[in-house]
């Protein structure tokens, strides 16, 4: 156990290691910031003042080393545009995006748990189709059009359901939420419905498939020839099988959710990480990109690590190697 | 929402004034207070006036602080935290302070605090604001002395972009926190920012104009312009910045809500290569050398068809390059007149500069910079295409663009871009765009196309001598028709500032497009 | 010719074909689009793309069947008097064409190193895998948006991003095949005779490691769609001179809210279909070649 954190850790390491290489490297082919950040009357001596503020008058390799020696301090850099730690930034952020990510998450286990566990249970049914067909076009939709519909017919339209932004927040443990209240909670809906389809949809199709796979096992055929009733073995014994491996993409799950949450955070103007990568995409500003992606990155070694020591918990079977 | 959220917010900023008076009336005081929200294009990004230079950050600089100099909505210049001034040579100017203007902190404004302004701006970003400052000093408490480099006519003028914070508390501060925490003489203070969601102000009891008439101004990025549009129908805002062309329409025909409309002072420029070889254009020689290609260029392009149509009529074709309340402008003078759309004409002039097959060359230009630029783009390579030039596009986003086509601007032989010139003052843009490049410091460091004509400068040069504004303008002006003839530039047209409120409030929309509460009232 | 399509009608892949009604309707959505973009520009009026035959006074047309529609414009037109159905038939095409482009290019960059890596082993394999698990750690979408993010829009640009994140996959399946194939002896016995390396792997190793590949490349053409359209949503995919069907739909969002929705609604419409159509191929093709996957 102890070997295997130590491995993890170090794994952990050198992902974030070669994501902040390829970024500084990447991001030497963008443009120069710095004629975004003065005027356009500038004289040579003004911007090259500016870049000596914003840290990039030295070479791509020099900035990389400074920058990796702060890291190693706790300093992630600046943001260029706001001149404040673009880690801060981001955690000011994360509450927001964390909100519609888990209510996603909660509205595809909520809605594809019994359906998928129905089409595994029962393949061939009428419904068992609808549901398949359906997860086909929720893959094959793409996110952020749906999302446009969405505030096309509940926002625009009916007027159900406010068409952006966040609602009032409240501080809650320390970070800013705003589903305490239910117009908080009334701007939440329609981002999250929006993220969650893709999920949803892929979640339906996996738990069918573990659901016909278990369906298969001797002891749910055992347990059916005894004569128990449907639903309790269903229940019982099939649902517990299915849903372990479900444990297994739950990392992948929320890597989708947070990678779809910058397109749905765009398109209800959600003050959210994934709005602010756009944003500073657009401004060419590096340290917060940097740090967005390390930060993501990190997000998941650490949930990855998690779902393995739970997986090895919850399935006696499985060693943690 | 928002409405509920800013009365929900109002209330509780109330309720807490009353509970630290230790007295209870929060009804009486609630009756009392008057508040609009704004709705902007995009929050902020830090509340420090030396650190940036973008709209929203610029509209949120003059709540919290003050110039010397204050610019009108209308492009005068009248006295703001300075009374008066004089000129004593040509190089050297003496400001006198108003006495007794507080800080929100309760400090005075001394001249120590301007000095200190000057110096930190000279290390900041926003540097070329000071650049025509050589020295500022403290003669005693309310005087300053300021020296310019050069002869320099519109030291005032200038002055009106330098906002003076308080020494004691910005180097007490830092920087980081000067972003967040701004600390200024100006009518509002701030009372909360949450970022992309809102930034609230409290009106200054002390302001030395006098209290604001508007206790509580909370102004709420709205990036899309039709949530703005659907927001201030709905009742969440009371001002919008920006309505969308398409909804001027049904905005107008609502009785509960006026537009209102300005021109800006943003002029869209194409700035045209003039070397002998053009990076874009595959032909030994320059075409557009030739001042005959260059003028028909000018006459295929039909500014109207693209103020009726692509802009919806929201546009104001330039006639010359800055707008008649500038230094420098001559009255009469038409680019529109003299060069009138003329298709016939413009063939004729390609033909007589033996380009009658035309070229190609690339147009570089923003994406999402300047109202419909990608729209105007597209209808340029219409236009020209009718006088034999394939116009490519080239669009890119702002983040690439600005140094893409940099000085020398070794990849562009067509430059679409926006130029502003809130100093009132045509001799900015002249000596930064239109100068011999290379020739003297501070000048021409963004002549894209390279042109270069010797009595041009000269006048240029002449204007920047004087200390005398009334020639200075005549000098300018005599630049103005040279610039007219030579076509080193097309002027397209100033956009249009649009605003949209609910009766009742009143907005004064200004020519910088710095919306300021102070100019407004609610009834 | 004739004796490999007589092979293949009798064979058991086609006759489960025949009896599989959405591995029809999915194989009829592909035709569809295929004749669209292939004949397309022929049967709609107008060159969106040529600005010229634009005529901005036609902006905002609602599509034909609603008040003001124009029979000119059946799904009616854009702010720039842009036919939106001969929009979307040149959309379509740069779509697609992307989609499959790099579908092409994952395909036979990650087939070659998969091989590489599953037939010399060593660090070349550990170096290759190393690079697929620090890709595989971050959703493709992100990694292709910071990539254009860096590059700047593009078609070429975007079909380097895309490959990018698409080879791994490829990698990752040729691999495992090929190490379960070189343990088999016919392998090892043609290793030991001497045989060149490469005409081994073109020869034996490679057909045999084919076929997983088919579902793999089918489905991947529908993602890659997806991903562009989302990158040019962000505006960071295409320029605005090649619209493709994300594209289209960035460009009716602005205006959704005042109530034109058949800007985007269209696009995303036909975005869904042709990807629909796909992925119905992709999972018939799943279920019949590798019944493993079920």
């Amino acid at each position: 156990m102890f070997g295997y954190l130590i491995k993890r850790l170090i794994q952990m390491i050198v992902v974030l290691w070669v994501v902040s290489v390829l970024v500084f490297a990447m991001m030497s082919f963008t443009g120069d910031p710095t004629y975004m950040m003065v005027p356009l009357d500038a004289t040579e001596e003004q911007i090259a003042q500016a870049r000596r503020l914003l840290g990039l008058d030295e070479s791509h390799l020099v900035q990389y080393w400074r920058f990796l020696l702060n890291v190693l301090q706790g300093d992630f850099g600046r943001s260029f545009v706001f001149r404040q730690p673009a880690l801060q930034l981001i955690l000011e952020r994360l509450p927001a995006t964390l909100e519609i990510v888990f209510l996603a998450m909660v509205i595809a286990l909520v809605v594809a748990i019994p359906l998928g566990v129905y089409a595994g249970a029962n393949p061939g049914r009428p419904l068992s189709r609808a549901v398949m067909a359906g997860s086909l076009v929720g893959i094959s939709l793409p996110g952020f059009w749906v999302g446009m519909v969405l505030i096309f017919v509940f926002a625009v339209r009916f007027q159900f359901f406010p068409s952006s932004g966040r609602g009032p927040t409240t501080e809650l443990f320390g970070l800013r939420v705003s589903f305490t209240s239910w117009e908080g909670f009334r701007h939440l809906i329609l981002p999250a419905i929006t993220l969650s389809i893709g999920t949803l949809a892929i979640l339906m199709r996996i738990i069918r498939a573990e659901m016909m796979e278990v369906m298969k096992q001797d002891y749910i055929k055992f347990a059916r020839a005894k004569g128990a009733a449907q639903k309790g073995v269903l229940f019982k014994h099939g649902l517990k099988n299915a849903l372990i491996p479900l444990v297994t993409v739950f990392g992948l799950m929320l890597g989708d959710l947070i990678a779809f949450a910058t397109l749905t955070e765009t398109i209800f103007a959600w003050p959210g990480i994934g709005k602010l990568l756009v944003d500073s995409i657009y401004r060419g500003d590096r340290p917060v990109i940097v740090v967005y992606l390390m930060f993501v990155a990190f997000m998941f070694v650490v949930v990855n690590f998690v779902v393995d020591v739970l997986y090895a918990l919850i399935d006696p079977r499985i060693k943690i190697k | 929402m928002t409405y509920d959220t800013t009365l929900a917010w109002t209330r509780r900023g109330v309720l807490a004034a009353a509970l630290a008076a230790g007295i209870a009336l929060p009804g009486a005081a609630f009756a009392q207070q008057k508040a609009v929200t704004i709705a902007l294009t995009a929050d902020a990004v830090i509340l420090d006036p030396h650190a940036a230079n973008e709209l929203s950050g610029n509209i949120m600089f003059y709540h919290f602080y003050d110039p010397l100099v204050q610019r009108t909505a209308d492009l005068k210049f009248e006295p703001g935290l300075a009374e008066s001034w004089q000129v004593v040579d040509d190089t050297t100017w003496v400001f006198k302070l108003r006495k007794g203007v507080k800080f929100h902190n309760g400090d005075e404004l001394k001249a120590s605090d301007v000095v200190f302004t000057v110096e930190r701006l000279k290390k900041a970003l926003m540097a070329s604001l000071v650049a025509n400052i050589a020295s500022a000093r403290a003669i005693d408490d309310y005087t300053v002395e300021f020296k310019t480099p050069k002869p320099y006519a519109v030291l005032h003028m200038a002055l009106a972009e330098i906002l003076i914070v308080n020494e004691k508390y910005a180097k007490s501060v830092g920087d980081e926190q000067m972003g967040l925490k701004p600390m200024g003489t100006g009518p509002y203070k701030l009372a909360e920012w949450v970022k992309e969601d809102r930034i609230a102000l409290d009106a200054f009891a002390d302001h030395w104009r006098g209290k604001p008439k508007i206790d509580k101004v909370t102004f709420k990025p709205i990036t899309n312009p039709a949530t703005r549009t659907a927001s201030l129908l709905t009742g969440g805002v009371d001002v919008i910045q920006d309505l969308s062309v398409r909804d001027v329409a049904s905005v107008q025909a609502n009785n509960n809500f006026k537009v209102i409309t300005r021109p800006s002072l943003l002029n869209l420029v194409i700035a045209i290569d003039t070397r002998d070889k053009s990076p874009t254009i595959d032909l030994p020689v320059n075409p557009m050398k030739d001042r005959r290609v260059r003028e028909a260029i000018v006459r295929s392009i039909n500014v109207d068809a693209i103020r009726t149509v692509v802009m919806n009529g929201f546009a104001t074709p330039s006639d010359q390059y800055v707008p008649s309340s500038h230094l420098g402008y001559v009255p009469g003078l038409d680019f529109r007149k003299e060069y009138p759309f003329d298709l016939e004409k413009a063939r004729a002039l390609m033909k007589e500069a033996g380009f009658e097959k035309g070229f190609t060359m690339t147009l570089d230009t923003t994406n999402n910079r300047y109202v419909n630029d990608g729209a105007i783009a597209q209808a340029l390579a219409g236009m020209l295409s009718r006088i034999g030039i394939t116009l490519n596009l080239n669009l890119m986003p702002r983040s690439n663009f600005f140094g893409y086509i940099r000085v020398p601007s070794d990849k562009s032989s067509f430059i679409m871009s926006g130029w502003d010139t809130p100093s009132g003052d045509a001799g900015n843009m002249y000596s930064v765009l239109m100068y011999s490049r290379n020739k003297k410091q501070g000048y021409g460091q963004a002549n894209r196309g390279a042109y270069s004509n010797a009595a041009f400068d000269e006048w240029i040069d002449k204007a920047d001598a004087t200390a005398d504004m009334a020639k200075r303008n005549e000098f300018l002006q005599e630049a103005t028709k040279i610039a007219v003839k030579d076509i080193p530039m097309i002027p397209i047209h100033y956009e249009q500032d649009i605003y949209a409120a609910k009766n009742g409030v009143t907005v004064v929309p200004r020519m910088d497009k710095f919306i300021w509460a102070y100019e407004m009232d609610v009834k | 010719m004739t004796a490999l399509a007589q092979r293949f009608l009798a064979s058991e892949l086609f006759h489960n074909y025949r009896r599989n009604a959405s591995a029809i309707i999915g194989s009829l959505i592909v035709l569809f689009f295929a004749g669209m973009i292939t004949i397309g520009p022929w049967v709609v009026a107008q060159d969106p793309y040529d600005v010229a035959q634009l005529e901005l006074l036609d902006s905002f047309k609602p599509p034909v069947w609603l008040e003001g529609g124009s029979p000119q414009y059946w799904l009616g037109t854009d702010g720039q008097g842009r036919d939106v159905l001969a929009s979307i038939v040149y959309g379509s095409r740069i779509s697609l064409f992307i989609g499959l482009t790099a579908m092409i290019g994952s395909c036979l960059i990650g087939t070659t190193l998969g091989l590489l890596a599953g037939f010399y082993g060593g660090r070349l394999d550990s170096v290759i895998m190393r690079i697929a698990d620090i890709q595989l750690s971050f959703p493709s979408v992100l990694t292709a948006l910071f990539l254009m993010s860096a590059f700047g829009t593009g078609v070429e640009k975007v079909l380097i991003a895309l490959i990018s994140v698409g080879w791994v996959v490829y990698a990752r399946t040729v691999r495992g095949s090929t190490l379960r194939e070189t343990q088999k002896e016919y392998i090892q016995a043609a290793r030991v005779s001497g045989l060149p390396n490469a005409k081994i792997i073109l020869r034996h190793v490679l057909p045999n490691v084919l076929t997983p590949l088919i579902v793999v490349a089918t489905i991947q053409v529908g993602t890659f769609v997806l991903i562009e359209a989302s990158l040019s949503f962000l505006g960071v995919g295409v320029p605005i001179t090649k619209p493709s069907l994300g594209l289209l739909i960035k460009n009716g969002f602005d205006v959704l809210f005042s109530g034109l929705w058949w800007i985007s609604v269209f696009p995303g419409l036909f975005i869904m279909l042709i990807v629909f159509g796909i992925n119905l191929l992709g999972d018939f093709l799943r279920d019949e070649l590798n019944p493993r996957l079920k």
